[in-house]
């Protein structure tokens, strides 16, 4: 709540003196100069995530084509499509981002993709 | 809700002691110098894990919803609706989490009811492939500037942040996918709520500045744009974007090495990102390291293949339809949103009520926004707030007295450039520029009227 707080300071409708405060450039200017003539260098830590696909037929062909790009969220969070828009989808993945699938494996992940259609997170398990 | 929305209200007699300067000591917390300083985390790996033992659960079996905190809820027709908030990503707060790898993070809508500018520990992520840098060394990092150049640069950090004037510019950064999980019939792609979106102020040098260094040699017609992300199989596309020669030229084009006055997290690009105000953020390619000055347009797939729209007026086809001439992604158009008000929320009877959110145009500044207590019959202006510049968000606040029952609200922006958002959705395969006129159903008075699913962003 006082985040909230803070923040909504610069909510200026209708109150003129918050629009003294602001008129010239404030502390923010300043501090910023600071920080602008050099960049420290910067290390991070990703979060990982090995989700596999959802339990039903078929579910290991996808672990196997593709969790190599994204995480099976990505493919799990789509809408129910149809299945030439599933096909196009997969063809896509192939063509335009080199995704090593086996021809004789498109046929599997299509159906199982037509079969999870928009299936809520919660009953990925 | 209701008492929510009072308590906030408070807040506004309270704002004139803090200023500005409460929101910017907000942003400089998040200096990345304080972020944890830890192991790099090896590339996610990409083996699977062996399946978990079934557990002969029937898949529709109902499970008791998530906690709220746990779990965002996106207004998507169909769905699924669900995603996890998370607070795992480097250098954020709490987000909507689209894809983990790559890093794709949505704002949680109400962080925009909380201030103008979008704090970047909010601030949405999204990135195409997953190889995105964990590491960035400052001191070897180097900009190039090569193609078409008299004299090819190879810049520092600090060659750049004090060898050219410093600008600022506030401007909108929107996907221009945002909003995709809300196109009907619905359509593959990172399925987005309303806030793949962000306003801040960047601080960095002109484009043209750097590229005039450089010296732009006759014949250019294009300038290309990479950054240290990579593919992660061989041969598939780098994700690079083009400008013409003249955007690029542009005095607002800038190459930005702050936000919100600190150092930009780097999911959202550190240590440089281009900014291109009034445009699709498609273009504001992160962790910027190249810039190469092309002689032939682009032919590279993020502009010849994806990132494409219909050339038609507001990116609209009729689904399945073919045959259509499309264009790169470019303008953005104006938009407006409820930062206060969600659907099914309930509104006391008879008392006045407050409706605020906020507003862009695109391209241009924000003329007006209007606002509709009864489903756009009738319109009436919104108050705006402080104006930051023509590609900032802009605040607007309206007091109302709704009707009884369901009561449908509305807000519509009109842009300085005389355009105004429409009422009918556009529609295009890939789900961009979205910018119909934002609705939101609320119930006044009693509960004879069930407020439907309780959108909550
Ligand atoms: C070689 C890398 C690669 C592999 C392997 C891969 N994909 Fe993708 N996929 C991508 C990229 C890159 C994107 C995101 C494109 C973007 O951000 O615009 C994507 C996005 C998607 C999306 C989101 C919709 C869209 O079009 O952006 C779906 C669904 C998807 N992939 C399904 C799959 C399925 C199913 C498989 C396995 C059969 C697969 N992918 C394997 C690279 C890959």
């Amino acid at each position: 709540m006082q985040q909230h707080n803070k923040a909504r300071a610069i909510r200026v409708l209708a109150c003129g003196a918050v629009a003294l405060a602001l008129a010239p450039q404030p502390a923010f200017a300043k501090k910023k100069m600071s920080a602008s003539e050099s960049l420290k260098p910067l290390t991070v830590e990703m979060p990982t995530n090995n989700d596999v696909f959802p339990d039903r037929p078929g579910a290991e062909t996808l672990d196997r084509n593709c969790l190599g790009c994204h995480s099976a969220e990505t493919v799990m969070n789509q809408p129910a499509l149809p299945k030439a828009a599933w096909e196009a989808e997969i063809e896509k993945m192939r063509t335009a981002y080199k995704a090593p699938i086996n021809p004789e494996d498109v046929d599997g992940i299509v159906t199982y993709l037509v079969g999870t259609n928009g299936i809520a997170r919660s009953k990925w398990r | 809700m209701s008492v929510c929305l009072s308590s906030r209200r408070r807040f506004l007699g309270q704002t004139a002691a803090l200023g500005l300067i409460g929101a910017s000591a907000q942003a400089w917390a998040e200096d990345p110098s304080e972020a944890p300083k830890a192991a790099p985390a090896p590339p996610a790996a990409a083996e699977s894990p062996a399946k978990p033992t079934p557990d002969g659960r029937p898949l529709a079996e109902p499970e008791p919803p998530p906690p709220e905190t746990t779990s965002a809820t996106l207004p998507l027709a169909g769905g699924p609706k669900d995603r996890p908030l998370t607070k795992d990503f480097p250098q954020k707060g709490t987000m909507i989490l689209q894809s983990t790898r790559p890093p794709v993070l949505e704002t949680p809508f109400k962080v925009f009811d909380d201030d103008v500018f979008t704090p970047n520990n909010r601030f949405y992520v999204s990135w195409h492939w997953g190889a995105v840098p964990i590491t960035v060394d400052t001191t070897s990092f180097r900009l190039a500037v090569r193609g078409n150049v008299t004299r090819p640069l190879s810049l520092s950090l600090s060659d750049l942040m004090t060898g050219f004037p410093k600008v600022e510019v506030a401007a909108v950064d929107q996907a221009a996918g945002n909003s995709r999980g809300l196109f009907q019939p619905r359509v593959p792609g990172i399925q987005w709520g309303n806030g793949a979106i962000g306003n801040a102020k960047w601080t960095g040098v002109r484009l043209r500045d750097v590229l005039d260094r450089a010296g732009v040699k006759p014949g250019t017609v294009q300038v290309r744009f990479n950054g240290m992300d990579q593919p992660v199989v061989p041969g598939a596309p780098d994700y690079m974007k083009s400008l013409e020669l003249a955007r690029a030229m542009n005095d607002e084009t800038i190459i930005a090495f702050a936000m919100n006055g600190a150092p930009l997290p780097l999911l959202n690009g550190f240590p440089l990102r281009l900014v291109v105000p009034g445009w699709y953020a498609n273009y504001w390619v992160k962790m910027l390291s190249d810039i190469e000055l092309l002689t032939e347009p682009d032919d590279n797939y993020w502009m010849a293949v994806a990132d494409r729209v219909p050339d038609t007026p507001r990116a609209d086809v009729a689904p399945g339809a073919v045959g259509y001439r499309t264009v790169p992604l470019g303008r953005m158009t104006p938009r407006s949103f409820f930062t206060n008000l969600k659907n099914g929320d309930k509104l006391p009877p008879d008392k006045q009520a407050q409706a605020r959110g906020i507003a862009f145009g695109g391209d241009n500044g924000v003329a007006r926004v209007e606002f509709s207590s009864d489903g756009g019959q009738r319109w009436s202006a919104a108050k705006l707030g402080m104006d930051y510049g023509r590609y900032s968000f802009r605040q607007w606040e309206t007091m109302f007295k709704p009707a009884t029952g369901n009561v449908t609200l509305m807000v519509r922006c009109t842009s300085t450039g005389g355009v105004t958002q429409p009422d009918v959705a556009n529609w295009n395969p890939s789900g961009l520029m979205r910018n119909v006129i934002e609705s939101v159903n609320v119930v006044v008075g009693g509960d004879e009227a069930g407020g439907d699913d309780a959108a909550a962003q």
